[in-house]
């Protein structure tokens, strides 16, 4: 009888959905979401538009692209791949070709679309970081944590901007310069 | 630390012109399909219709790749065989034309390609890097040293960042 729990694109499209990410701030963790829902409130006050792509992510589902990523490339053995607790998944089908070719499947174009390595942990994972858009039009006046006035009429108008960068940092929402959603509890 | 590769792919395609009085079209690919629509870089002239080389630059353990030979369609857009597709999934690159004038792009690096962007006859160099969730490339003069353009592209999940 075929093993149900084989890595494959079958496995994939099966399973994928139980693992989902999340865009709600509601998902991350409690600290950083009660700082996050400050600094949105006093955002949406001033008139900014905000658009949340991404909060938490989840761990069993960055386990499985790490995984499949790893086995695909030949990085790790799949006999050698180490079991999670909720994830059923059997990476070794007893033949390395096939083991490999099924992990390609899974990170290729009908799986996770994935080309570069994976991580197994990240601020996103640990539910300390957001991805979101922020944009406005002339002038932002937005209130920092103290509850002084900050009027920004510099450029860009967007999360980009380093004058709405000092804003978020009072309400201990971080900006990493270099990628423009991402504002985490530490900036990384 | 990042490592260092040395992969020379010195790709000459039709006259080679160092001195090309025109400044490079460029476009930022991500490849999502078999059908590739470029995203355009702010301030800097996309590549149009024709044919086109797309340099997939390296991170890591994911070796840099050049696809020659693309034909674009109408604002850059192109389409690859499912073979392709599948081998080049969700990466990230540029394309460049090819036509005449078109300089030598050289890979001097994995994770560097050096081309003339500006016209002076000059090699300046296009860099790739990932950072915790997002892939960066950036322009780099190769007169003065200065950024001449950069552009992120979201990966929606997280990746091991070999940006400094």
């Amino acid at each position: 009888m075929a093993d149900k729990n084989l890595s494959g694109l079958a496995w994939f499209k099966a399973n994928q959905s139980k693992y989902p990410n999340s865009n709600k701030i509601s998902a991350l963790a409690s600290g950083f979401k009660t700082s996050v829902q400050a600094f949105e409130k006093a955002l949406k006050a001033a008139g900014a538009t905000i658009i949340v792509s991404s909060t938490k992510r989840n761990k069993s589902r960055a386990y499985i692209m790490r995984y499949a990523w790893d086995v695909a490339n030949k990085k790790t053995a799949p006999d050698k791949v180490p079991k999670i607790t909720g994830v059923d998944i059997n990476w070794d089908h007893g033949d390395a070709a096939k083991s490999i070719k099924a992990a390609k499947e899974m990170i290729g174009s009908s799986g996770f679309n994935i080309a570069y390595k994976p991580s197994l942990t990240s601020r996103h994972i640990e539910g300390k970081a957001i991805d979101w858009t922020i944009k406005w039009n002339k002038e932002l006046k937005i209130k920092d944590k103290k509850g002084k006035e900050v009027v920004i009429k510099s450029s860009p108008k967007s999360g980009q901007n380093k004058e709405l960068h000092a804003v978020g940092k009072t309400y201990g929402v971080v900006k990493l310069a270099s990628d423009p959603p991402h504002w985490s509890t530490d900036g990384r | 630390m990042m490592r260092r590769f040395v992969l020379v792919a010195a790709l000459a395609v039709g006259p080679t012109s160092a001195a090309a009085d025109q400044t490079t079209p460029v476009s930022v690919v991500h490849i999502n399909d078999i059908s590739v629509t470029p995203e355009q870089v702010e301030g800097v002239t996309p590549v149009a219709n024709g044919v086109g080389a797309l340099v997939l630059l390296g991170a890591g353990d994911t070796p840099a790749q050049i696809v020659p030979n693309l034909i674009l369609s109408e604002g850059g857009r192109f389409t690859l065989s499912p073979q392709q597709a599948e081998q080049l999934s969700g990466r990230v690159g540029v394309m460049l034309p090819m036509h005449d004038g078109m300089p030598v792009i050289t890979l001097s690096d994995i994770d560097t390609l050096d081309v003339d962007l500006t016209g002076n006859g000059v090699q300046d160099s296009v860099s790739f890097c990932l950072t915790g969730s997002s892939a960066q490339i950036t322009a780099q003069s190769g007169t003065t040293g200065q950024e001449l353009w950069g552009h992120s592209i979201s990966l929606s999940y997280d990746v091991e960042a070999t940006c400094d």
